[in-house]
């Protein structure tokens, strides 16, 4: 027998499939994206974030590749809907720590070019961390939405609407 | 396997208690693995310490070859060298070690280049050249890496690696290397140091022949300059001769990229010719005998600087004042300071990126917990 549960705020705000896969598909746009530049030039990408001053020695090649391999499964996998709660569950993390690695150069006025939307862009400004900031949190709120309405118990789904019920003959 | 003993028994264990009491044990065992990687260290540590007071009290005469290679030429193949044009540069050079006090003697076979001697006596530096106006200059401070500069003269006698200021024993105590390896034919070893004098990331790697009182047989360094190239530093042991109860580098062949020069090889080849142990060797022996005559002296760590004529009459001298030298100190004191302060910010930074990797863990665990809760509770 199912038990109802706890309903939140983000059942009702992602209710829509049409949003779902908007989201969904922004979130792809946004990774694949991001991954294209840093995956052709990972030197360049290496010391961009060897810039930042963060990251220890041991782990700037490793995350060189590593985070545009990342970001372009994630991207495959949200399109192609595979393992969708672990990838959604990979962007949750990946954009909390791009939302927390922004809110930190903000917060120490280090203003260094991150790559983060392809290493192309290279300018850095407050603004533009302000920018990044906003997006990482929105992709994170957007990748728990997603992960949330995407596990809608079956009951619920299949279950036939009173309305339509009323009015399907017999 | 008294571990497998004490897992069993707390996969035995009733309720919740077995998970933890094997979570426990686990952490002992990790906890007793990096105790035991100490150890290792420690003992790795008193063998280098019992090398360099062999490596002591000597006099050490060698070559140094300066010379290049293509790019993708074997650096560490001689027939690979230019030979030619630019012709090699043989330097004859020699030191004498009373650690940590060294005098260094070197020649130069480039036309308009003075022969230098230099020494290191009690954390200071003494410079003393014939200029080729016939005058002799003498110029005192506290900086070692100006003897040698960004060439590793010293590292053969592992005071240095490469360029920087530190022997591997001095990079193993301050926690910048660990033991990777440790076989019968060689020791690893491995690690990230904050070295000075440059302000960058270093990655250093070095084997050493426990064989031979742990000669190093290759040593790497990867420097890491922001906003520049790189630098791959490597130097091979060729071959070795005893000094007491150890091997010291008789041969060996340091092969720089780095880039000024982005398609050669920078090559130093470094050839023992002599090595006399001296016991009775000490940092007053080191000292240079500064002649009367046609003198220019400089001792900046007192502030203090006269000429004499060819009489040996002094025709110019000063004194900093008091004020002069505090405001000299001052700017040293606030160059380190600004150095230091450099170093502790990248400290902080990457102990600040750790608290973000695992605030996002944190997060990431929460919503999956709250996720499976509510997917549950639906079922």
């Amino acid at each position: 027998m199912a038990v109802p549960g706890p309903t939140l705020a983000v059942d009702r705000l992602i209710t829509s499939p049409r949003l779902s896969t908007a989201i969904r598909w922004t979130l792809v746009a946004v990774y694949a994206w991001s991954a294209g530049g840093k995956l052709f030039w990972p030197a360049r990408f290496r010391r961009i974030l060897s810039e930042t001053g963060m990251l220890p020695p041991e782990l700037l090649t490793p995350l060189a590749y590593g985070v545009p391999a990342a970001e372009l499964l994630l991207a495959l996998a949200l399109a192609a809907k595979l393992l969708l709660p672990l990838a959604l569950l990979a962007s949750l993390f990946l954009s909390t720590l791009f939302a927390g690695i922004h809110g930190y150069l903000i917060l120490v006025g280090e203003l260094v070019p991150c790559g983060c939307s392809g290493i192309a862009i290279e300018f850095s400004s407050r603004n533009w961390h302000v920018f990044l900031l906003v997006l990482s949190l929105a992709m994170g709120v957007g990748s728990a939405g997603l992960l949330f309405a995407g596990r809608q118990p079956r009951a619920e789904s299949q279950a036939v609407p009173a309305s339509r019920a009323q009015t399907t003959p017999r | 396997m008294m571990w497998r003993g004490a897992l069993s028994a707390a996969d035995r264990a009733r309720g919740g208690w077995g998970g933890l009491v094997r979570w426990v044990l686990v952490a002992c065992l990790v906890t007793a693995g990096r105790a035991s990687g100490g150890q290792d260290e420690r003992r790795l540590g008193a063998a280098l310490r019992e090398r360099a007071s062999c490596f002591d009290r000597v006099r050490v005469e060698f070559d140094w070859v300066e010379a290049q290679a293509p790019k993708k030429a074997d650096p560490f193949d001689p027939s690979n060298w230019y030979v030619d044009a630019p012709a090699p540069l043989v330097r004859k050079c020699s030191i004498w070690l009373a650690r940590p006090a060294f005098r260094f003697w070197r020649s130069s076979p480039v036309p308009g280049e003075d022969e230098s001697v230099q020494t290191w006596i009690d954390g200071k530096r003494t410079s003393f050249r014939l200029e080729r106006d016939g005058r002799w200059s003498v110029y005192i401070d506290d900086n070692r890496w100006a003897i040698h500069g960004v060439i590793p003269y010293l590292t053969p006698f592992e005071m240095q690696v490469c360029d920087v200021q530190m022997s591997l024993l001095e990079m193993l105590e301050a926690g910048g290397l660990e033991i990777e390896r440790w076989t019968d034919d060689e020791v690893v070893l491995a690690g990230y140091p904050t070295a000075q004098p440059h302000e960058c990331d270093w990655k250093v790697r070095a084997v050493l022949d426990p064989r031979a009182g742990f000669l190093p047989l290759e040593l790497r360094a990867d420097i890491d300059f922001k906003n520049r190239k790189h630098i791959y530093w490597t130097v091979r042991t060729l071959d070795s001769v005893p000094v007491g109860d150890i091997r010291i580098m008789s041969e060996a062949i340091f092969a720089l990229d780095t880039s000024p020069l982005p398609k050669r090889w920078q090559i130093y080849h470094y050839r023992l010719t002599d090595v006399v142990r001296d016991d009775s060797l000490d940092k007053e022996k080191l000292g240079i005998r500064v002649p009367r005559e046609n003198l220019d002296y400089n001792d900046t760590t007192r502030g203090y600087s006269y000429s004499t004529d060819a009489r040996g009459r002094i025709i110019r001298e000063k004194q900093l004042t008091p004020e002069e030298m505090a405001e000299r100190e001052r700017a040293l004191a606030e160059a380190r300071r600004q150095q230091m302060l450099a170093l502790q910010q990248r400290e902080k930074r990457r102990h600040s990126f750790s608290a973000i990797v695992y605030g996002s863990v944190a997060v990431v665990v929460a919503v999956a917990g709250l996720w499976l809760w509510r997917y549950r509770a639906r079922r």
